[in-house]
């Protein structure tokens, strides 16, 4: 089977563990590679016995049975630990762009009424958290790409989602924006999507108490 | 392997938030919930206690993990533990599920919970919380992760 980048990842990782854990004075078998149902190393340092996993950060939810055998089998077979070793792909950017938080800030309470995945009489409070993930230098322009949150306050009035129209309760979202910036960094457009899926989990929390129809 | 009985887990796709955070009452009232369904029919765990608390997230964060405690200890009060008093110990961890790290399974954890936890690491946010007996009264010093892989 041809191998891919994650499987190379993975099989750095597995050397690198083992030389660590060789230097901490382990002795360190890596059972055959391929072998079903085993661990990619056993490490042994007099009594102690510790059976060892290691899995790229994307394959956590596809090798779940895979880690739950492995976990459960080393606990049935008195292994004194059980390692899972996460190893994440190397981060495709790190970059900033000067007090990007704080023009998205001044935006953002600028522009909130044209957010239009929050509902009608949302106050904005605070913006927060803000990651970029892309950043695109143009000529005339530079785009901005990322993600950040939202710490709102909901008007029950306006949203028709209570009984109780007086009702305003404080919530935040995460939210996902795609910005233009003029070449003295400026914001001219961001388009912005909240992640407003939890909202009905708010109003449920509300209903517990009885606020809500 | 069950539990012992004097430890209760629970795992959810959360954000902690942060001491004075205005969301700071739905979330316990949401951790609360998920406590009481977990815990149902058991008596509230009494004595000495540590909690575990572990945020993993997926982009870096400038949240100061000292603020996320108390909102968690607050909510689990009166369902998993008779009264925060009991905690003599509490663990704060943040992890950055961008960068490398390992979970490390010692003991006779709540596994059902670590195979939940498992399935929902990829996502943006996920809240493990772990309450148990400390009442070794063991106080420990050095390096919390032993300073190895």
């Amino acid at each position: 089977m041809r191998r891919t980048s994650l499987d190379y990842l993975e099989a750095l990782k597995i050397e690198e563990v083992m030389a660590q854990l060789q230097a901490d004075g382990y002795k360190v078998q890596a059972p055959a590679s391929g072998a079903d149902n085993s661990y990619d190393l056993i490490a042994t340092r007099g009594d102690q016995k510790i059976a060892i996993e290691v899995k790229a950060g994307s394959r956590l939810k596809a090798s779940s049975d895979t880690i739950r055998q492995l976990r459960h089998k080393a606990h049935e077979q008195g292994f004194d630990e059980f390692r899972l070793v996460v190893v994440a792909p190397p981060s495709p950017f790190q970059g900033t762009v000067e007090a990007f938080e704080e023009k998205l800030r001044e935006y953002l309470f600028a522009h909130v009424l044209e957010v239009a995945d929050l509902p009608p009489g949302t106050v904005l409070r605070d913006v927060s958290d803000v990651d970029l993930n892309t950043v695109e230098v143009g000529p005339q322009q530079v785009r901005v790409s990322g993600t950040g949150i939202v710490d709102v306050v909901l008007n029950g009035e306006q949203t028709t989602l209570t009984r109780e129209p007086e009702l305003m309760w404080a919530a935040d979202f995460p939210f996902r924006f795609d910005a233009s910036l003029d070449r003295d960094l400026h914001i001219q457009r961001c388009d912005v999507q909240v992640d407003t899926s939890s909202l009905r989990e708010e109003i449920e929390v509300l209903a517990a108490f009885g606020a809500t129809a | 392997m069950p539990p012992p009985e004097k430890t209760f887990a629970l795992v959810v796709t959360r954000r902690p938030p942060s001491l004075g955070s205005s969301g700071r009452h739905l979330f316990q009232a949401a951790l609360r919930a998920e406590a009481a369904r977990r815990f149902a029919g058991r008596e509230p765990l009494r004595g000495e206690l540590y909690v575990r608390i572990v945020w993993f997230h997926r982009r870096p964060t400038t949240q100061d993990v000292d603020n996320i405690a108390k909102n968690i200890l607050d909510a689990l009060k009166g369902v998993v533990f008779a009264d925060d008093v009991d905690v003599t110990q509490c663990l704060a961890y943040k992890v950055n599920t961008g960068l490398d790290y390992t979970i490390v399974e010692r003991g006779a954890p709540d596994t059902a919970v670590l195979d939940e936890l498992n399935d929902l690491l990829e996502e943006d946010h996920v809240l493990y919380v772990e309450v148990g007996s400390a009442s070794a009264r063991q106080v420990h010093f050095g390096p919390v992760d032993g300073g190895s892989t």
